[in-house]
């Protein structure tokens, strides 16, 4: 019943930041070096996690007890929600220690240590059971994105970091003590033994508040969003890998995990007001986008967008829209991911990201050309390619039950189209502006290949997404049995008129 | 009336005592020649006082018809005593480079940790007046010790001055009480305050200044104005003691007055709540704006106060339910062992940092200090984690067991814990600026001469010894909890 294999997985990272920490006068090749190897075993080790149990249930579960006085355990598992995204997780990192080579270079071993610490916290909200546990990784992941941020980031770094810090604690004390009324009550903070808990409607109201107070502004849904540019346009280009691609998710994945199995009832009755954020969000977030010059502060925004759909795809309540949004929680961090180390990329070489700036580079570096747009399809979400699956699947599910939330998301797609292939033809397209384009490398082998990995999974999740929906679909469906439920006895009964019509 | 029994189960109350005696003895045969003697000699006397605690267990007698001898009483009093003896390592090293006289020093600064001890074990208004006294009045010394410095004396007089005032209240509020129930021992108390028909307006207002008097010793808004300029003025290893060492016996004595003799009432819950989130409220927001290291950590050391009120709250509010609210005050005293060592490590590091000269205890002086002292930066930057509540450290599993013991009382505490979170926003705000000062900022001549740091063994030692356990518990609490525990 005890698997390790999750442990290993947290701790391995935790362990080997404290380990680099400690070597006295490590240079920062072996430190980079150290931290790439580490890295890339765990995601090694992790793969194994993606053999769900078909049937929803939770898988390498490890239960032992650690405070017992505050009635905490160390529970941890996974099922076909987590697995994917703690393999996204382990994926992402080597290639943010890769990436590193191009942009790091002062105080190189304490990035690496922060990078470690940074995974080992991630991975740990993904797989935490135990609801005080999960609050523990929750807050540990803050401090190393925090010091990212913070140290090696641009001019405004330490206003973006402390903003970033505020705005995530802020809403996650209302969460802290939600789970501590939750641990008194139920005498444990087991999610299993908090599930089968009997709460008034009042009081799955105040708790439904305080978690999505914490989530809804690590999401960031708006009007809670206003950290998220700044975070990104000063964080360096490893930190916003990180930032976009996983922990995000953290607050979707929040939501869907303990939000609408937990507190049903008040996820029903708070479900338009969500879908109405969200689908505010996507067409703010997308306008918003549109109008931006800084590259990074584009794609901030577009992820303002594209969150904006996954919360819609959860708050549909419909299990393919819920499927879709857990997909494409996936498919963000992978195309947001790739667009961040692209940028990145362009801004190693021009110190600039002012779109203005750019033109012609396709001519110039048509190895970076052809990732930008294939990087650029994928998060619009072109058939063939990941996000369509995604999006679509939000879409369609959301359409059965909420045919105008689906229209005006929709809406989103094609401004998403019009910002992003905005963004193509700026850079890519167009006489040469920046005098010293030509000087500029096109992209190495070492980048070529940290982009690599994630350009397979955009055209193979495109082309096949059933296995990993497969897995996906039935723990959604598990999350969504409650709320389900609820939906049902709040709905008013089907007008009688409707029966005889169907049958003749 | 067994004394030798008594004097057995008390001992590690007297011995700091005894120390103090001995010290002045030594300094009286060879005054002036007795070098490292005092240090060694009241560090040893504090350890022999604590194996004797760590050697015997709690028990029911009352010894002197005046003091307990429970689970409670003695946890506080080994957190004290190790405080004691982190006080002397810090001291002594100091004392040496000022060229300051360490009998002295050492016999004032045992009188006033035996008051302590007294005090958290005092169950008696007479026993608990003593200890307050005997705590209070070698503290205004030690706060003016360097009687050069125009701040140290400054330090020292204010505290006397509130100080004083404060004693006036307590000794009052006793009175009223003695006047009320013909007694002061907690039990008799106890015993007529059980029939809220008999309590008299006395009683209230004796009650009352009761707790003013202890709010001002445990720095309790609104009795914390003296707070940042006797932190500030007082020679660092003095505050260091205060702020440990006070805040632990005056909330040890509040614990068992909420514990053993107050009535649950909602006048009192509403006093104490309206302490409780002043507390939290002024200190979090008067921290916002200090650069000095010290003053910034005694307006946090305000805050805290506050969060401590609540665990206070706590006891009062679950006694009468089941349990007895033994969680609410182990609670509080897992709070003051996490707080104690958290304030022990930030004031050795300030020792370290600061020299004792303000221009150098100023945050301003040492911007992006963590590239050039990383393991110091590191340590300080844990104890601001610490003290803000980041999870893997100590001072987030205080937080963590104080809110939980707060749900006690079911959703009666709701607004101070609302306070409480709120308010911990607002000091992320402060403690996260030292991080930005030293990982962030770029120092403005990247090139000049760090100031040599006061680096002296014992409290490079001591800032080690309380970083690494502070992280250590704030993982694996259990032996700490297991230690403080019934």
């Amino acid at each position: 019943m005890n698997d390790l294999l999750l442990a290993v997985l947290i701790l391995g990272p935790l362990a080997a930041a404290v380990v680099i920490a400690l070597l006295p006068r490590l240079a920062p090749e072996p430190a980079r070096v150290l931290t790439l190897l580490v890295t890339v075993a765990t995601f090694a080790a992790s793969l194994p996690l993606l053999a769900t149990d078909l049937g929803g249930a939770m898988t390498r579960e490890l239960d032992v007890g650690w405070i017992a006085a505050f009635r905490v355990r160390f529970h941890l598992g996974v099922d076909g929600i987590s697995a994917p995204l703690v393999v996204l997780t382990t994926l992402l990192m080597p290639l943010v220690v890769l990436a590193s080579y191009g942009h790091v270079h002062d105080r190189v071993k304490q990035y690496c240590v922060l990078l470690l610490a940074m995974e080992g916290g991630m991975i740990g909200v993904f797989a935490a059971l135990d609801l005080v546990l999960f609050y523990v990784f929750f807050e540990l992941s803050l401090v190393p994105l925090y010091l990212l941020v913070g140290i090696y980031g641009g001019a405004r770094r330490a206003y973006a970091a402390l903003k970033f810090f505020l705005f995530t604690v802020a809403g996650s004390l209302p969460l802290l003590l939600a789970i501590l009324w939750l641990v008194n009550k139920a005498g444990s903070g087991d999610f299993a033994t908090l599930r089968n808990l009997a709460l008034s409607p009042q009081e799955q109201g105040w708790l439904f508040a305080a978690f999505a107070a914490a989530f809804c502004v690590k999401v960031p849904l708006v009007p809670l969003h206003t950290w998220l540019p700044d975070a990104h346009v000063e964080a360096p280009t490893g930190g916003s890998v990180v930032l976009a691609g996983v922990t995000l998710k953290m607050g979707t994945y929040g939501l869907l995990r303990f939000c609408l199995p937990l507190f049903p009832q008040a996820s029903t009755q708070a479900m338009p007001l969500l879908l109405a954020l969200a689908v505010v969000g996507i067409l703010y977030g997308a306008l918003l986008a549109w109008a931006q010059g800084d590259l990074k502060k584009i794609v901030a925004y577009s992820s303002v967008s594209h969150l904006g759909f996954v919360v819609l795809g959860l708050f549909a309540m419909e299990s393919t829209a819920a499927s879709g949004a857990v997909l494409q929680m996936v498919n963000h961090g992978l195309s947001t991911g790739a667009l961040f180390l692209l940028i990145g990329m362009i801004y190693e070489r021009a110190h600039t990201r002012q779109l203005a700036e750019f033109g012609g580079l396709a001519r110039t570096m048509p190895r970076f050309a052809v990732c930008l747009v294939v990087a650029s399809l994928s998060s619009i979400g072109l058939p063939g390619l990941n996000g369509f699956v995604g999006e679509f699947l939000i879409l369609i599910g959301t359409w059965r039950d909420h045919p105008v939330a689906a229209s005006l998301a929709a809406l989103g797609v094609l401004l998403g189209a019009i910002y992003l292939l905005g963004l193509v033809k700026g850079l890519l397209f167009g006489p040469i502006v920046h005098p010293k384009t030509a000087a500029w490398r096109d992209l190495t082998t070492r980048e070529m290949a940290l982009l690599a990995p994630l350009f397979a999974l955009m055209v193979a999740i495109g082309f096949a997404p059933q296995p990993l929906l497969r897995r996906i679909e039935p723990p959604v469906q598990r999350m969504l049995e409650a709320p389900r439920l609820a939906l049902e006895a709040a709905a008013p009964p089907p007008p009688p008129a409707k029966q005889p019509k169907e049958g003749g | 009336m067994d004394v030798a029994a008594d004097l057995a189960a008390t001992a590690p109350l007297w011995l700091p005592m005894v120390g103090c005696l001995a010290v002045l003895l030594a300094e009286t045969l060879a005054p002036g020649r007795t070098g490292k003697l005092p240090a060694l000699l009241s560090a040893a006397t504090l350890a022999l006082a604590f194996a004797r605690l760590a050697t015997t267990g709690p028990s029911t007698r009352e010894p002197f018809g005046m003091v307990a001898d429970d689970a409670l009483a003695r946890s506080l009093t080994g957190i004290l005593l190790l405080v004691g003896i982190a006080a002397v390592a810090l001291a002594e090293p100091l004392l040496e480079r000022l060229a300051l006289p360490r009998g002295e020093y050492f016999a004032l600064l045992l009188a006033s940790l035996s008051g302590m001890t007294l005090l958290v074990a005092a169950r008696d208004l007479m026993a608990l007046f003593l200890a307050i006294e005997l705590i209070s009045i070698p503290l205004y010394v030690l706060a003016a010790y360097r009687r050069l410095t125009a701040l140290s004396v400054e330090s020292g007089f204010k505290y006397f001055l509130l100080g004083a005032f404060a004693s006036g209240f307590l000794v009052y509020g006793i009175a009223l009480l003695f006047a009320a129930t013909g007694d002061t021992r907690y039990a008799t108390l106890a015993a007529y305050a059980a029939d809220p028909a008999r309590l008299t307006t006395l009683w209230h207002a004796g009650s009352t200044l009761l707790l003013v008097g202890l709010g001002f010793k445990v720095a309790a808004a609104p009795f914390h104005a003296w707070t940042p300029d006797v932190y500030q003025g007082a020679p660092t290893p003095v505050t260091a003691f205060m702020a440990a060492g006070v805040k632990c016996a005056a909330f040890g004595a509040l614990l068992r007055l909420a514990w053993e003799v107050l009535p649950d009432s909602a006048g009192l819950r509403a006093g104490l709540s309206l302490l409780a989130c002043a507390s939290m409220i002024v200190g979090n927001l008067g921290a916002l704006l200090q650069t000095q290291l010290k003053r910034l950590l005694a307006w946090s050391s305000i805050a805290h106060a506050g969060y401590l009120m609540l665990g206070v709250l706590a006891v009062l509010a679950t006694k009468s339910k089941a349990g007895g609210g033994a969680a609410a005050r182990e609670a509080v005293v897992f709070y003051l062992a996490t707080y104690a060592l958290t304030t022990l490590a930030a004031f050795a590091w300030t020792l370290q940092l600061g020299r004792e000269a303000p221009e150098l205890q100023d945050l301003r002086a040492w911007k992006g200090l963590a590239r050039r002292r990383p393991w110091l930066s590191l340590a300080l930057a844990l104890c601001f984690l610490s003290f803000a509540g980041v999870p893997l450290t100590a001072g987030f599993l205080g937080k963590l067991y104080l809110l939980k013991a707060a749900f006690g009382a079911g959703n009666d505490l709701i607004a101070p814990m609302v306070v409480l979170a709120a308010t911990s926003v607002v000091a992320l705000g402060y403690y996260l600026r030292v991080l930005t000062t030293f990982y962030m900022d770029r120092p403005a001549d990247e090139d000049a001469t760090l100031p040599a740091t006061f680096a002296p063994a014992g409290v490079t030692l001591l800032t080690t010894v309380a970083c690494a356990a502070v992280l250590v518990f704030g993982v694996w609490p259990e032996p700490l909890l297991r230690w403080l525990g019934p």
